[in-house]
């Protein structure tokens, strides 16, 4: 049986952690002490049993990597936009919604922009203390009767 | 500066910045040279591949997510502040991108760790059982089992262990590339050997006081 602090020092010792002099001493307790000497080869075990992947031939990645730069560099990303298009966004941005807030009350409401000639127009004036859901039903029944369909 | 021997013959505590041969070249990236960035790409291949193969466990995710890593070199090489060496920051890109994307891949599905059938390699059966040909696939078994122990790892503890045990890195190097410090190393390592002996089968009698 191990402790937490002589496991420690093992592992350090499996990775090469240890100064020489604390790895010699270490070494020699393990050959002196069975029990130390059973925890260290598992653990060795255990770690060289860890493969490190195999490096497969493959395609220039240099090349790969190039020809995903300049594909990047050809599209209008923002952060390779110029400086002063960046700027003049920048600008652009705020003195247009500025410019929307002081344009809104002068807009026309919907009702007012409706035309005569929309379907919708008197069913939404009849039902406008109604419920959408009521106004939307009272205009199905209506088609339903004018194609003779009946409930 | 203390400089140590470490027992595997390395100087621990050296100030490495003025041996970094890829400063200048990150400098040349940071000014939009293309074939700096291919040179980079070229010399850094081979471990950046191998982390994010270790990390992913997928050949054509990690490829993929290869790629992204230089992507972001060549975007962000203008950030480097040469305080550690290039190939930490590098891991460091790596690491975070893999995490990303292992992220990612938990929120889409709960897919099984992909080496574990690695893209159907397992039940491929050659005719030729040439003693390489045995040898390859004895290798690729080998991989697979390490899939699956890995897979069993948290991902932090994933990172620690691929960075330790695939790239040879020591723990002081580790815990820069991870913006970590070394007792959490240290830590992440012992919680990772025992789940590894669980998941290889070799924790019998495994009993610590």
């Amino acid at each position: 049986m191990t402790t937490r602090s002589e496991e420690k020092d093992l592992i350090r010792l499996l990775h090469g952690e240890l100064d020489r002099d604390t790895a010699a001493r270490l070494r020699q307790r393990i050959a002196d002490e069975p029990d130390l000497d059973a925890r260290f080869r598992r653990l060795s075990e255990t770690w060289d049993r860890l493969e490190p992947p195999a490096s497969s031939p493959a395609p220039d990645l240099a090349e790969e990597v190039l020809a995903r730069v300049r594909r990047e560099g050809e599209s209008l990303g923002w952060q390779s936009a110029p400086v002063w298009a960046r700027f003049a966004a920048g600008i652009a941005l705020p003195l247009g919604l500025i410019l929307g807030l002081i344009a809104a009350p002068a807009a026309p409401g919907p009702t007012e922009t409706r035309s005569s000639s929309d379907p919708w127009r008197s069913v939404y004036e009849e039902t406008r203390d109604e419920g959408l859901t009521d106004a939307y039903y009272e205009l199905v029944l209506q088609g339903g009767e004018e194609e003779g369909i009946s409930s | 500066m203390d400089l140590v021997m470490t027992d595997r013959g390395e100087l621990s505590g050296t100030d490495t910045r003025s041996l970094d041969a890829d400063l200048p070249l990150i400098r040349a990236i940071a000014d939009g040279d293309e074939e700096a960035l291919a040179t980079f790409v070229r010399r850094h291949e081979r471990r950046i591949r191998g982390v994010c193969r270790g990390m992913l466990g997928d050949r054509e995710e990690s490829r993929d997510a290869a790629q992204e890593v230089f992507l972001k070199v060549w975007k962000k090489a203008h950030r480097f502040r040469p305080r550690g060496k290039v190939s930490t920051w590098l891991y460091r890109v790596t690491v975070n991108h893999c995490l990303n994307r292992l992220r990612r891949r938990k929120i889409v599905t709960m897919l099984p760790f992909p080496g574990q059938d690695d893209e159907g390699e397992a039940t491929w059966e050659p005719k030729d059982r040439s003693p390489g040909v045995d040898r390859a696939l004895e290798s690729r078994e080998r991989w697979r089992r390490t899939c699956r122990a890995l897979d069993g790892l948290p991902d932090t503890q994933r990172a620690v262990v691929v960075l330790v045990r695939f790239e040879g890195l020591s723990y002081r190097e580790t815990a820069e590339a991870l913006g970590i410090t070394l007792g959490a190393v240290e830590s992440r390592l012992f919680r990772a050997m025992r789940n590894l002996e669980k998941a290889c089968g070799t924790s019998a009698e495994t009993e610590t006081r």
